[in-house]
């Protein structure tokens, strides 16, 4: 499916277990939200099959899919009161009244903000925002959550506590969830599998620790911080700048150029006789300084090698060099 | 600006307002509550005790209310056509559905009598003469105002609330009542005052479709001057006419104020999409056709009557707007009223700029010092507005009669009505330019050693330079379609168009009816020029007008 000419999803397929939390990450106009919308059944103008289990959802509309969607700017409603707002999908089910107010209460003192029923929305912080457009749509108990940059527009400490909470929330309430996110923290720290989305198409899709410690394409390599390419003899090899250390007998020469404090590592960037840039992580006392004549080795356990064609091969092969 | 030298030119409009609206208000107040050097509220009485007087009230109120709800029922569909979705041609449509909205009301008249009348395309309906003309040509009107004033909030508004609702559960007719409807409720509101009050206040479309059987408190004062010259009974209701605009205006402004919610409103150009599915492509084109049939179907068909003459397609009629034997009921031929209308409007436009200029520049300046002056100076200028043109008629004939302001056979006394029903326009269009000229504008030409009466030529005139073309537009429109005031006053020998039209279009026989169907088309085709070049003046993106 498209806008205008640019196709947004590209052949994608995917399956989702049940119970388990799929995070969605790529760079921005990657598709990633694209993709939610068209679960959503929000995207009419899209190609392509949408199954639950056995049931075809495609032709379905979306208020009837019983799916939950949380948006990124929550999108909250501004005219009515925060327990309005939660009770709405369960109003829409034709619930009695005293149903909805309990569940919405429940759901509330779920992510933390029971009491707050009679409060307006436009009163409230983003962090508390959040958790009630989060409190409305896991109240009509959707059978997947998706949600769409959840903690986007947070700051730093409070996305952290709440990346925790989510964890804990999906895993108690056996949530199937799906979540777009750019932030590589939470698509890890978070989800039970990674997508790695590119240009409207899945580049990768794997376990957590799998897909960060090794990367299919050279595309997620970067996009995973894969910043040094090493070539030795007629390997390609990339590395983060763990995967680089200090060795008197390396095989690659270099002068350090800078060195910068990065809290928990100094990061120095040293330049090879041939003019490549390296970015190396280091600690301890006896590390160069800038100007000094240093040698690099890679550390085959944090290294990638790619062939001319894109695609990541077994493993490095050091002996050769 | 000193505030000395603010309040010397504060006199200027106020001036213009006592003399041209107030002394003559205060005069019809006058004439209908005082006699004998006392309060007499006699004529009150009479009209209030007279049960066909009772019966034309309670029409105006009945069919202003009738006006609103039909316009609001076409026009709600076609706000969402243009804040939802995306089609060929959607700019040129959005630009061209106002200019019904400016058309002068004896040419909607006009339009509506060849539409609905034997021989017209829409005739079978058989409604021509009845209530419903008189409704059809109101939502004609009134169209563009709900598609503007809703459609303009709704676009702004933002489509993942809808979304939301949609993923918990609530079918398209309910996320529209749950959802949209309460947060487009101020715009739904204010569209419904504004139409309620010019319907109420609607002259020239009931004296040409209503005919003899219809009548609403303007066009009774109307009848009871020109045609009963009972001056006494014509004061009494135009008292109780300003008395209902009065409260009309005060239940408006209340039922706008309350909301203060912020809705997160987006900006337009994210929410128009191409309808997909059978539904929304059946809704585009259905609205598409409503607005087809509505608005443009009526001018064509005017248009196709004017070349209509007896021998087959000519320009017969129009010639006959030359002759003098048509217009024997004038001094002059037919022809003569183009050239005073456009003279008229030349100079009542002029006039409308200085006053409003000067009026709208005092405003915002005051209203940076905490302008509850500016405020008042902003009500007031806009009463002429609320009150009806033909108040402002009929006070000029029955108080501009007496030296020093004896301005009965005076050239300038229709320019002047036509620039005091302008000028609240005039304001409208030109303070929010003013005041949105970002004020560190002007500190950064004076930190670069501009005077302040430099500041004022290079920052301020020049900004607000644009906003000045789309008055001048605004104000000549207006006052070329002039009809409520100028029926009253406009002499035997200086007729103007729309005067010409509505007697052309009281006589019967075919040449007189198509000589009116032809100067009609001629007093559009002036009038919507007009607004098209305004709508070219606009600035892009500045919004929905």
């Amino acid at each position: 499916m498209g806008y205008d000419d640019v196709a947004a999803l590209d052949g994608v397929d995917l399956d989702v277990a049940a119970g388990s939390v799929v995070s969605v990450l790529g760079p921005s106009g990657s598709g990633k939200s694209t993709l939610l919308r068209v679960v959503a059944g929000l995207e009419p103008s899209a190609s392509g099959t949408v199954f639950w289990a056995d049931e075809d959802l495609t032709r379905v509309p979306p208020h009837r899919r019983r799916f939950g969607l949380m948006f990124q700017d929550h999108a909250l409603f501004p005219h009515r009161d925060v327990g309005d707002n939660v009770g709405f999908g369960l109003r829409m089910q034709r619930l009695p009244r005293a149903e909805v107010e309990r569940r919405a209460g429940a759901a509330l003192a779920r992510v933390g903000l029971a009491g707050f029923d009679h409060r307006r929305v436009h009163e409230l912080s983003g962090g508390e925002q959040q958790r009630v457009a989060l409190a409305r749509a896991i109240a009509p108990e959707p059978r997947l959550l998706m949600l769409d940059e959840p903690l986007g527009s947070l700051d730093r400490e409070l996305r952290d506590r709440l990346m925790v909470e989510l964890r804990t929330l999906f895993v108690e309430l056996g949530l199937t969830a799906l979540f777009v996110t750019h932030d590589h923290d939470e698509a890890f720290a978070i989800a039970d599998r990674v997508v790695i989305m590119r240009a409207g198409s899945i580049e990768q899709y794997g376990l957590p620790e799998q897909v960060w410690q090794h990367p299919a394409t050279e595309f997620t390599a970067r996009f995973l911080g894969f910043v040094n390419t090493v070539t030795l003899g007629d390997q390609r090899l990339l590395t983060r700048p763990d995967g680089l250390h200090f060795d008197a007998e390396g095989p690659i020469p270099g002068t350090v150029a800078d060195r910068t404090f990065r809290r928990d590592h100094f990061l120095l960037t040293v330049t090879g006789t041939d003019g490549t840039r390296y970015e190396v992580a280091a600690t301890g006392d006896d590390m160069p300084a800038p100007g000094d004549s240093v040698r690099l080795a890679v550390d085959p356990a944090g290294a990638v090698a790619f062939s001319q064609h894109d695609h990541a091969e077994s493993g490095p092969d050091l002996q050769g060099s | 600006m000193s505030r000395a030298r603010l309040l010397l030119l504060a006199l200027v409009p106020l001036a213009f307002l006592g003399i041209f609206f107030l002394y003559p208000v205060g005069t019809i107040l006058g004439r209908g509550l005082w006699s004998h050097g006392g309060p007499d509220f006699g004529a009150i009485g009479d009209v209030v005790g007279d049960a066909g007087l009772r019966r034309v009230a309670w029409f105006t109120v009945w069919q202003a209310a009738a006006s609103t709800t039909l316009t609001l029922a076409i026009g709600l569909p076609g706000a969402c056509l243009f804040a939802r979705y995306d089609f060929p041609g959607r700019p040129l449509l959005h630009a061209a559905i106002i200019v019904p909205f400016v058309l002068p009301t004896v040419v909607v008249g006009s339009a509506f009598l060849a539409l609905l009348g034997p021989g017209g395309a829409l005739a079978f309906l058989g409604i021509d003469g009845t209530v419903f003309a008189i409704l059809l040509a109101h939502v004609f009107f009134n169209y563009a105002v709900v598609v503007r004033t809703v459609g303009g909030l709704w676009s702004h508004l933002d489509p993942r609330r809808e979304e939301a609702a949609r993923m918990l559960g609530a079918s398209r007719t309910r996320v529209f009542l749950h959802v949209t409807l309460p947060a487009l409720r101020p715009a739904i509101a204010a569209a419904a005052a504004i139409v309620f009050l010019f319907t109420f206040t609607s002259f020239g479309v009931i004296l040409v479709l209503g005919g003899p059987r219809f009548a609403t408190l303007e066009t009774e004062i109307y009848r009871q001057t020109a045609l009963l010259l009972d001056l006494r009974v014509a004061a009494a209701l135009s008292i109780i006419q300003l008395a209902a605009v009065v409260v009309l205006l005060g239940i408006g402004s209340l039922a706008r104020g309350r909301h203060a919610v912020t809705l997160g409103l987006r900006p337009a150009a994210t929410t128009g999409r191409r309808p997909h599915g059978v539904g929304p492509t059946a809704f585009v084109v259905g609205n598409l056709a409503v607005m087809a049939v509505l608005l443009a179907l009526p001018i064509a068909v005017l248009v196709e009557r004017s070349f209509a003459t007896p021998g087959g397609p000519s320009l017969g009629f129009y010639r006959a707007l030359g002759d003098v034997g048509t217009g024997s009921t004038f001094l002059v031929a037919p022809a003569e009223a183009i050239r005073n209308s456009l003279s008229y409007a030349i100079v009542a436009a002029a006039i409308a700029l200085v006053i409003g200029g000067i009026a709208a520049v005092v405003i915002v300046s005051r209203e940076r010092h905490g302008g509850r002056f500016a405020r008042g100076l902003d009500g007031l200028l806009a009463l002429p507005l609320g009150v009806s043109a033909v108040t402002v008629g009929f006070g000029f004939l029955i108080a501009l009669d007496a030296p020093p302001l004896d301005l009965r056979t005076s050239w300038w006394l229709v320019p002047i009505a036509h620039a005091l029903v302008a000028t609240p326009f005039v304001i409208r269009t030109m303070t929010p330019v003013l005041r949105s000229i970002d004020p560190r504008l002007r500190d950064a030409a004076a930190v670069l050693g501009a005077t302040p009466s430099r500041v004022w030529r290079e920052v301020d005139l020049r900004i607000g330079a644009r906003a000045v073309g789309v008055a001048a537009g605004f104000a000549f429109a207006i006052s070329l379609g002039e009809f409520g005031a100028t029926a009253f006053i406009a002499r035997p020998d200086r007729p103007t168009l729309p005067v010409v039209i509505y007697r052309l279009l009281g006589r019967p026989g075919t040449t007189t009816f198509g000589a009116a169907m032809a100067a009609s088309v001629i007093l559009m085709v002036l009038t919507a020029t007009a607004v098209l070049l305004i709508e070219r003046f606009h600035a892009p993106g500045t919004g929905e007008g």
